[in-house]
């Protein structure tokens, strides 16, 4: 690997995970180094070859603790106080819309397992209801029990296809719901998501 | 060396690498591991750290047609390796101490 490679692949992995102030000075950091190596008499491959991989670096990177400093004015003018609380009728009802808006999106989301999720109750409840108690319907006569019996495991077996099919779509759905609050974290709060490299 | 121990030890080593002259990036690694091997990639943090405790500054300064990263320790890094010097008593007396447990058997 030669010296831009190498700068490009650390760059390009960090600016995911530190902000780009942060990359340019460990980047510049790491240049510095390959071009006092090279000083010393080393090929550029070499000296890129002496240092950690860039894999290994962002590794280092992440298991320490980032500076944060952002700009956070320290107290807000009275001024501007007042107009958060005369304004809240406004933005307080925005806001409440906006949160019930989410809500309704992970009631829609969340109808569908729900659904399968009640057949899957209803079919494993009364299959298993309806079979123990066919030998009962036997009283009634043999072809009555006999097809209780048969309509009580159809029904369980029914059931437990349903069960199956609940909980593959539930994770399914388990996943897409992490998606939208994750979505919905980083328009709101413009936050750096959970990202893997 | 314990690696424990060394990371203690590695702080003061910079600082006192750095009370000896200003210095950048590759010089310490080569100074500090004549004693603690240590890679670029550990004292990258270690620098932070010093910098934003204001243990240290940092000036460029030009240097065959590019910039060099130069560190200058500050008063307060003067007084964190005077601590550390401090403490070599107490440092000495758990020596001691640990020394003892072993010879005693």
């Amino acid at each position: 690997m030669n010296r831009i490679e190498f700068i490009k692949t650390l760059s390009s992995h960090l600016s995911y995970v530190m902000r780009p102030e942060e990359v340019r000075e460990l980047v510049d950091y790491y240049d510095e180094m390959i071009l006092d190596l090279m000083e010393e008499g080393m090929t550029e491959e070499q000296a890129v070859s002496q240092l950690d991989t860039p894999e290994q670096i962002i590794d280092s990177v992440k298991g320490t603790p980032l500076e944060w400093d952002l700009p956070v004015s320290k107290k807000f003018s009275p001024y501007l106080v007042m107009l958060l609380i005369l304004g809240f009728p406004l933005w307080g009802s925005l806001g409440l819309a906006g949160i019930l808006l989410v809500f309704s999106l992970y009631v829609v989301i969340w109808c569908i397992p729900v659904m399968t999720g009640a057949l899957a109750f209803a079919g494993v409840a009364g299959g298993l209801a309806s079979t123990i108690l066919s030998p009962l319907a036997l009283m009634d006569g043999f072809h009555i029990g006999f097809t209780q019996l048969g309509i009580g495991l159809m029904l369980f077996g029914a059931g437990l296809l349903i069960t199956l099919i609940t909980i593959s779509i539930s994770k399914r759905f388990v996943r897409y719901s992490q998606k939208t609050t994750n979505y919905f974290k980083e328009k709101v709060f413009h936050k750096r998501g959970a990202i893997s490299l | 060396m314990d690696t424990q121990l060394k990371k203690g030890l590695i702080e003061y080593y910079i600082l006192a690498n750095l009370n000896y002259g200003d210095s950048y990036g590759y010089e310490i690694v080569k100074t500090v591991s004549s004693h603690l091997p240590i890679t670029e990639s550990t004292l990258y943090p270690i620098l932070k750290r010093l910098e934003s405790q204001g243990k240290v500054t940092t000036y460029s300064n030009a240097h065959n047609g590019r910039l060099r990263k130069y560190y200058q320790i500050q008063p307060e890094g003067l007084k964190s390796i005077q601590g550390f010097l401090d403490s070599w008593e107490k440092v000495q007396a758990i020596h001691e101490y640990i020394k003892r447990s072993v010879e005693d058997e």
